[in-house]
């Protein structure tokens, strides 16, 4: 049904833009015949075909105008869209029959090719669009929003700093220092006198303040159950102090004294791969005991791999807008040189 | 555990003087030290109250604060032992109006009592241990009733010397709590005449109790007036010299609110109510709920003036605006008046001043109309109303109205073309109240002041309103929001008011137009009718509870009137689960369950089946049934089953068919057992109406749709794209609008609730006590903090901000469509119920 509603969408703009093409191509070719020779814009046929092709150009830019008033109902965003998609592609060819199937002056040339670029942009975000949110789907179960992954990794710490206090007891001293994440997770639980860094109330609040629930961590608290031996304990908060954490916290800027959360691009966990050989060999320096906390701390850094995947994908995903709305933009401006241009020596 | 029989057994026989000692919880907490059996529910005890012979249960079922019998896992009503209070209530109060003789102070009704204040004195006569007839003052709210136990009250008429005594005692009592916590206003106000509806109990008490002119007779201690105020939360002021440590407030706050904020500090004369770790009210995680102010008996706990004006006009104007008329608002004190009010206390409602309203109705005028949801009920004070039940919804699902399209719609190919096809940007409505797909029939009915109250069907279950309500002369209402509701269900004698009017009004609506009964005639219809309101029992379920197990030999029949109830089954030790059934849909037609043990077991041998070969015995549970949410049922005995059908042959014949296609299918469903079934219901999906799912394949995690929700709502996003995952479909954190709707229950100030259509509504008088956040089980209510001015002086401005709780209503506010799945550029938002969703959901799996 869902398949059905999508391709229904779609099916109004295929419609007008397959018209529009064909209509016009056919008048183009019927009044080159007439003439004797291919006509271009400067002939009704080719004139329509331009003007057609701008007020598309124009009507694809409205698209971002469109995006920012979403708040007014200015008819369905999808269906924006769809005309985008479809009706901008009619373009190159409305454009190329406007110019006759040729490149013409200079001016033209570059307004044409620009035009295929902005296309040819186009196209590829709409195949990243089309494939990478499937790659997304079947290869990043952890994926979360993308502007909370440093709220979700620094949640995954503090719990995995609570599991490792809660099997094995606190860090002892001497081990690398942790960052501090005192106001950051004060913040995250928080609080109802909100005091700035000189330790003033800055704010007051009134009423429940919204806990956030425990992050989707895989932190299994039968561990709770298990005897732990302190030589493993010892072990895996070193360990966890200068390798893990990090790693979980890779490129988070915290405004603490301490830096071990600063990006590491040498981090023995830096690949999957990596995090698996590295974890098999602290298993084997600890007791069996240890495993299944050993295991959800590599969980966490399994879930802190994908959300590195997630931003780059993100990237692909969203990457090419800016390239292809500032080639839309500028093909917008040349277009209306070229419209003045040809008004003034019509 | 052998123990712990012995332990009951010998406080049985520790004597009255000796009571202190040993009746205290692991908490410290003066208790009863008894546990009651269940077959002490149906255990007679004879004693005597005031020269009336009188026999009480030896225990009463447990109830939550809102009389709800409480059950443990295995369904099995809990029980209490019934103390002298409950026993002497049992016998004054019968009626609106009758006053228990007992004065209370530390206890309520609806609170566990503790026993600290000793102001329920009785007299008691029993015989002890060592066979001596001993009688004792005793606090009756504590202390458990005896075989054989006389008890006289202050009531008593025929005994003046003990009510002298009781008298005396009590006035001791409160003169020295007067002398310590009440100030020199305060006692010049008593000595004066008191206004009856004083929200200061004490003073009340002291009133009543204290010894003429002199009163207090008692020097205050050095302490008294030192304790101290607590001035720094913005809602409630605390002063702590006023404070007689009922513990009523740490009662509410924890074991009502389950908050866990308050708790009694320091010793002697010291002790005091304390915040979270002795903290200044404000610096606490108190939520500013108002439950300790509304439960404290005296001027400890107050609203702060200003906060209860502001609320006032907030709730007046928001009154107004939903019920689109006018009326005049009635203040506390006239509420108190109304004998069915004068149980809730006078803080609440005046705290909630302007949610009850006085409408006057001219004949023809409309009160109410079926299919709408609301969030009030109406007492009525005058006049005569018609009911028209069964009349057909006003508010029909939109997505399922088909509008004709207009010409760029069908050019552009925008348009459906199955008109059926429910529309997903806006989700479906299930239609009638409880009961889809029964036969509308037009039924009237009178209602009139001996009725009480209309309307609070709708409020109690949250369901949509199941008649329309007409006045047919001029007529009078005032009408109550849900939260007054659950404030008269503390009480007894109000909740048995009002559980009788709603079961009258359920059973009545709808026992006629159930769908297992839509074969018969409209004849047939209402004699059946007739016999199962004669027997048939309304019950009330909670979330998890079992309503009969598996394996089990009983034959009731149950119709749904509301809820889902969950099926399953046990294979070994992995229990799975079959199907859900909700209203009007089990086995897609007839709204009932428990039919296949019912008829096997009537029918039996009539049936034809052979039981051996289905390897089925007659009469026995094949699954346990048991609530996924708050459930309605009215449970037919299977005789009365067939005293209908035995007068209906037809009738009785589909019944027959329909037990061997179920025994059938029954047989047959044990090869079909998935777990797709059970993710579905332990997600609630069933109970949503208008889920926004996100097709994980379509989006582009361009964020549009959470942008679109915050630009429209004042820059504050009531979704988050974060949630559940069927196959390529994300459910977003976003309100579902659920069939019941977990986060109407409780709120304090009725600023949460749905009226007219499925969306839920926040109010601005929302107080940001959290308890509907805490209560959605799916996190889709956020606090969000507003800035409501500022505190300080001078330079040393501290902004204020005001919690508040938001949810998505569906863009109800600005229209009606929602946003999110408007500004969606990839087709890849949508709104649709759970079922669309499991439907979409197998559609995509591979067969
Ligand atoms: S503040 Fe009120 S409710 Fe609480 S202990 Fe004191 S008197 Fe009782
Ligand atoms: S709407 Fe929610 S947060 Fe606001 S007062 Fe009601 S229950 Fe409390
Ligand atoms: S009311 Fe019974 S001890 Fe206070």
């Amino acid at each position: 049904m869902l398949l059905v509603r999508k391709i229904r969408i779609h099916v109004g703009p295929i419609l007008l833009a397959v018209i529009l093409i064909v209509g016009t191509a056919a008048w183009q070719r019927w009044a080159s015949r007439s003439f004797g020779a291919n006509v271009s814009g400067s002939s009704l046929p080719g004139l329509v075909a331009g003007s057609i092709a701008a007020a598309i150009i124009f009507f694809e830019l409205l698209l971002w105008p469109r995006k920012r008033l979403r708040r007014f109902k200015l008819f369905p965003t999808k269906f924006w869209l769809s005309a985008h998609l479809w009706l901008g592609l009619a373009t190159g060819p409305l454009a190329l029959i406007h110019s006759g199937y040729r490149f013409g002056g200079t001016f033209s040339t570059a307004l044409m090719c620009l035009l295929f670029f902005v296309l040819a942009s186009g196209i590829y975000g709409w195949m990243m669009q089309i494939v990478i949110p499937k790659w997304m789907l079947g290869n990043l179960p952890f994926e979360t929003i993308g502007s909370q992954i440093d709220d979700v990794s620094i949640q995954n710490a503090l719990d995995a700093r609570r599991m490792l206090t809660v099997a094995f007891g606190p860090k002892p001293s001497g081990l690398t220092k942790l960052a501090n994440l005192d106001e950051i997770s004060a913040k995250m639980r928080g609080s109802s006198m909100v005091r700035d860094q000189d330790g003033r109330v800055s704010q007051i609040v009134v009423g429940a303040i919204q806990r956030r629930g425990d992050s989707r961590s895989l932190l299994e608290m039968e561990n709770v159950e298990m005897e732990f031996n302190s030589l493993d304990g010892k072990e895996v908060w070193r360990q966890y102090a200068s390798v893990v954490e990090p790693f979980l916290l890779r490129g988070i800027p915290l405004s603490m004294e301490n830096t071990s959360a600063r990006s590491n691009r040498l981090s023995p966990l830096r690949t999957p791969l990596k995090t698996d050989d590295w974890f098999g060999l602290l298993r084997e320096s600890c007791s069996l005991n240890a495993v299944p906390v050993l295991e959800s701390l590599k969980e966490l850094c399994e879930q802190r791999h994908q959300f590195n995947a997630q931003r780059r994908a993100n990237a692909f995903l969203h990457g090419w807008i800016a390239i292809h709305a500032g080639v839309s933009v500028m093909l917008g401006i040349l277009l209306l040189t070229h419209i003045v241009l040809a008004l003034k020596y019509l | 555990m052998a123990n712990e029989q012995e332990l009951v057994d010998s406080v049985e026989y520790i004597s009255a003087s000796e009571e202190a000692l040993f009746a205290r919880g692991l908490d410290g907490q003066l208790i009863r030290a008894t546990d009651a059996t269940l077959d002490d529910l149906d255990l007679d005890v004879q004693i005597s109250i005031d020269g009336n012979p009188f026999a009480v249960k030896k225990a009463v079922p447990m109830r939550n604060s809102q009389g709800v019998i409480l059950a443990n896992d295995r369904g099995e009503i809990i029980p209490r032992p019934t103390t002298i209070y409950d026993a002497v209530n049992q016998l004054y109060v019968k009626a609106l109006g009758d006053v228990n003789p007992i004065p209370i102070l530390c206890h309520r009704e609806h609170l566990q009592p503790v026993g600290v204040c000793r102001v329920c004195l009785v007299e008691i006569e029993e015989r002890r241990a060592s066979g001596r007839v001993k009688k004792d003052l005793v606090s009756s709210c504590t202390y458990l009733v005896k075989e054989g136990m006389i008890i006289t009250t202050s009531a008593s008429q025929d005994q003046p010397k003990t009510v002298d005594l009781i008298k005396n005692s009590v006035g001791i009592i409160v003169e020295l709590l007067a002398s310590e916590h009440l100030t020199r206003q305060d006692l010049d106000e008593v000595r004066n005449g008191l206004n009856k509806h004083d929200p200061n109990e004490l003073k009340r008490l002291v009133a009543e109790y204290g010894k003429g002119d002199k009163i207090p007779r008692y020097e205050p201690s050095l302490l008294a007036g030192n304790r101290g105020q607590d001035l720094s939360s913005e809602i409630i002021s605390v002063n702590h010299d006023a404070c007689i440590l009922c513990q009523r407030c740490t009662r509410a706050c924890n074991d009502i609110k389950q908050n866990d904020v308050m708790a009694r500090e320091g010793k002697g004369y010291d002790a005091r109510i304390a915040f979270d770790t002795d903290l200044p009210m404000l610096e606490s995680s108190c939520v500013s709920c108002g439950e300790c102010v509304i439960s404290c008996p005296t001027d400890a706990l107050t609203f702060r003036t200003s906060v209860v004006e502001k609320q006032g006009k907030k709730i007046l104007e928001q009154t107004r605006k939903s019920s689109g008329k006018d009326g005049t608002v009635v203040t506390a004190e006239e509420m108190l008046e109304i004998p069915i009010f004068s149980g809730i206390p006078y803080k609440f409602l005046q705290f909630n001043g302007g949610a009850c309203v006085r409408r006057v109705l001219r004949p023809g005028e409309s009160l109410c109309t079926v299919g709408e949801y609301g969030s009030t009920a109406y007492l009525i004070q005058s006049g005569k109303f018609e009911i028209v039940v069964g009349a057909k919804p006003q508010n029909q699902s939109r997505a399922s109205v088909s509008k004709r399209p207009g010409f760029f719609q069908r050019a552009l190919g925008l348009t459906s073309r199955s008109k059926r096809v429910p529309s997903l940007a806006t989700g479906s409505d299930s239609g009638m109240p409880g009961m889809p797909g029964m036969p509308v029939t037009k039924e009237k009915l009178y209602r009139g002041v001996e009725d009480v109250i209309l309307g609070e069907m709708a409020c109690l279950n949250r369901q949509r309103r199941s008649a329309t309500v007409v006045a047919v002369e001029d007529s009078e209402v005032i009408e109550i929001g849900t939260n007054v509701l659950y404030m008269l269900q503390r009480n007894a004698t109000s909740r048995n008011v009002l559980n009788e009017a709603y079961r009258r009004h359920a059973l009545n609506s709808d026992i006629e137009r159930l769908p297992i009964f839509k074969e018969l005639t409209p004849a047939g219809r209402a004699e059946a009718a007739r016999i199962i309101a004669k027997d048939a029992e309304l019950m009330s379920v909670e979330p998890g509870q079992a309503i009969f197990k598996q394996g089990e030999k009983s034959d009731d029949i149950y119709l749904i009137r509301l809820g889902y109830i969950k099926v399953s089954r046990k294979h070994g030790t992995r229990e799975q689960i079959v199907s859900y059934v909700g209203p009007g849909a089990v086995d897609g037609a007839s709204g009932a369950f428990g039919e296949i043990a019912a008829l096997s077991s009537i029918y039996g041998s009539e049936l034809k089946v052979d039981f051996d070969q289905l390897d089925y015995l007659p009469g026995v549970r094949t699954s346990t049934c048991s609530a996924l949410d708050h459930v309605e049922l009215v449970r037919i005995k299977s005789s009365q089953l067939k005293q209908i059908a035995d007068a209906n042959p037809d009738f009785k014949q589909k019944l027959l068919n329909r037990a061997r296609s179920l025994l059938k299918k029954d047989t047959e469903r044990e090869s079909e057992l998935s777990t797709g079934k059970s993710n579905f219901v332990n997600q609630g999906l069933y109970n949503a109406q208008s889920l926004l799912v996100l097709d994980l394949e379509s989006c582009t995690r361009c964020d549009e749709c959470t942008k679109a929700c915050a630009d429209s709502h004042g820059g504050e996003t009531r979704l988050v794209r974060e949630g559940m995952r069927f196959e390529n479909f994300l459910v977003a954190t976003s309100c579902r609008s659920c069939t019941d709707p977990y986060c109407l229950v409780g709120c304090p100030v009725n600023s949460i609730f749905r009226e007219g259509s499925k969306e839920i509504v926040i109010e601005d008088h929302c107080i940001g006590c959290g308890q509907c956040a805490t209560n959605c089980p799916y996190g889709n209510i956020t606090m969000v903090g507003h800035q409501e001015g500022f505190r300080g002086e001078g330079n040393m401005q501290i902004p204020l901000i005001q919690q508040k709780a938001t949810t998505c209503d569906q863009c109800k506010s600005i229209g009606g469509t929602p946003r999110c799945v408007y500004a969606c550029p990839h087709d890849a938002a949508f709104r649709m119920t759970g079922d669309e969703l499991e439907e979409a959901v197998l559609s995509r799996k591979p067969s």
